[in-house]
């Protein structure tokens, strides 16, 4: 298992490559380096941060942590790991892997909030949040759901089915990421120019269609990586499994962006580049959490699902509930993380008698402690760090683009940006 | 005043709903219709509250003036 393992978790950080990208893509051409340094910046953060307390409050399964006892059951809501991985012997052992993998999805998580805060969220605070997320709310979902904690015990303390499911991280790096991404983009506000004074929303498109369109095919590869190693550390799946998972991570990833393809033909007459790339992206978070327990049907009809959620539910966020979210990530990664969640509980078919009695249940809990838990402890902790340091870019860094005001240079040194451009 | 108040309901609401489904969850007889109930209901305070955390942060519209 374990060279198979470490070959899938070799691929990984192409999924944050390709997040990265699509991030950078949708934004302005004035904050394009700003973007991709803020990436790096961010799961540096994320790594170090991680290492040294995260993977401490988040541990693996088997592994020493704080427990409630209510009527008799053992509840674990904290891991009990040394700092600094003292605790755990980086042999090649599952729970060395499971930290390696953890180090890239932590960053992958960080990565999220980048995309709704793009234009105006500060390097400097968007690394101090990415320490908050690392080192708080990441390893503390986690653990309840990866390492042993009480909603992957539901199935054994209460008999539903196999306790919460969630092989890839729909739940733990997608839907909490979302929902600090929604967070943040609450805190932050709407870019300069994006609401007209009665409400209304400006188009402000990105500035590199090509460069998000080549980032779904790379995020697809790192996608393979991150559901195929996840199968198998935190679900227990045969390796052989591993087959079902590229095969299904592929369809939903496919049929998500054909279906967003689709809604924006009907809708606006033509297909929308960036739409169908929020879409691809969308299918592959959803394909996540059931990637190994769904049979590859059942993987078209949940991308279908995510590529319709998708493009309603940018709409929903721009136009109605004003949430100025310019690379999507709120619809990608929170709304197709949590239908993905509920996928399982859905099209999940688990091997033995009993076995997906009640999974929709554990499924459900899963989704209300996201939503009732998660957002309100990560918008608490974005609140506070906004408190003590402003996370919005001044005026005047809106205007002349993240890169000059931050960075000091442009991304793009020879282009012309079109306010400069010589009267005809 | 009125915008911080409907956000700080929604954020209790959320913690609420939250802990209705977890109490359906530790204190009901496990896969009974009455558990599922419970923890839907959970789940419909959640979304009540999200409701009104999403409208606390809404920019006013001309019609809403």
């Amino acid at each position: 298992m374990t060279p198979l393992a470490i070959f899938y978790i070799f691929l990984a950080p192409l999924a944050a490559a390709g997040i990265a990208m699509i991030n950078t893509g949708l934004g302005r051409s004035r904050s394009a380096a700003h973007a991709m340094l803020a990436s790096l910046c961010s799961i540096g953060v994320a790594a170090i941060v991680y290492v040294v307390i995260g993977f401490a409050w988040q541990g693996f399964e088997g592994r020493p942590e704080h427990a409630v006892t209510i009527a008799g059951k053992s509840w674990g809501w904290i891991a009990a790991e040394p700092f600094f991985l003292r605790g755990v012997d980086l042999d090649g052992s599952s729970s060395s892997l499971a930290v390696w993998l953890q180090m890239i999805g932590v960053g992958l998580a960080a990565l999220i909030p980048l995309g709704s805060g793009a234009d105006r969220w500060r390097l400097g605070a968007s690394c101090a949040s990415t320490a908050l997320l690392a080192g708080w709310t990441y390893p503390l979902f986690a653990h309840w759901v990866w390492g042993g904690g009480w909603l992957a015990q539901l199935g054994v303390n209460y008999g539903l089915g196999r306790g919460f499911v969630d092989a890839g991280g729909s739940s733990t790096i997608h839907a909490a990421g979302g929902l600090t991404a929604l967070s943040i983009a609450w805190i932050l506000g709407p870019r300069r120019g994006k609401y007209t004074l009665d409400g209304m929303p400006s188009a402000i498109p990105g500035h590199n269609a090509v460069l998000v369109l080549f980032a779904c095919l790379l995020a697809l590869l790192g996608w393979l990586g991150i559901n195929c190693a996840g199968a198998i550390l935190f679900t227990s799946a045969e390796p052989g499994r591993a087959v079902l998972v590229s095969i299904n991570t592929t369809l939903s990833a496919v049929s998500a962006a054909l279906a967003a393809a689709g809604m924006t033909r009907i809708r606006f007459g033509k297909p929308d580049a960036s739409l169908c790339a929020n879409g691809w992206v969308g299918g592959l978070v959803a394909s996540s959490a059931g990637c190994a327990w769904v049979t590859p049907a059942a993987a078209i009809a949940i991308g279908l699902v995510a590529g319709v959620l998708v493009t309603l539910s940018v709409e929903w966020f721009e136009l109605h509930f004003t949430v100025d979210d310019p690379g999507g990530a709120v619809s990608v990664h929170a709304v197709c993380g949590i239908w993905g969640v509920m996928a399982v509980g859905v099209f999940g078919r688990f091997p033995g008698p009993g076995a997906n009695d009640g999974q929709w249940l554990a499924q459900l809990a899963g989704v209300a402690t996201l939503v009732g838990f998660v957002l309100p402890l990560t918008y608490a902790l974005n609140l506070a760090l906004n408190r003590v340091y402003p996370q919005r870019v001044a005026a005047e860094g809106e205007r002349q683009g993240m890169d000059l005001y931050e960075l000091g240079a442009g991304a793009y040194p020879d282009f012309s940006t079109h306010e400069e451009f010589p009267p005809r | 005043m009125q915008t911080i108040a409907m956000r700080l309901t929604g954020f209790v609401l959320l913690l609420l709903g939250w802990s209705i489904v977890v109490a359906a969850l530790a204190i009901l007889k496990p896969s009974t219709p009455p558990q599922a109930a419970f923890a839907v209901a959970g789940v419909g305070v959640e979304a009540l509250g999200l409701a009104l955390v999403m409208r606390s942060h809404r920019i006013p519209r001309g019609d809403d003036a």
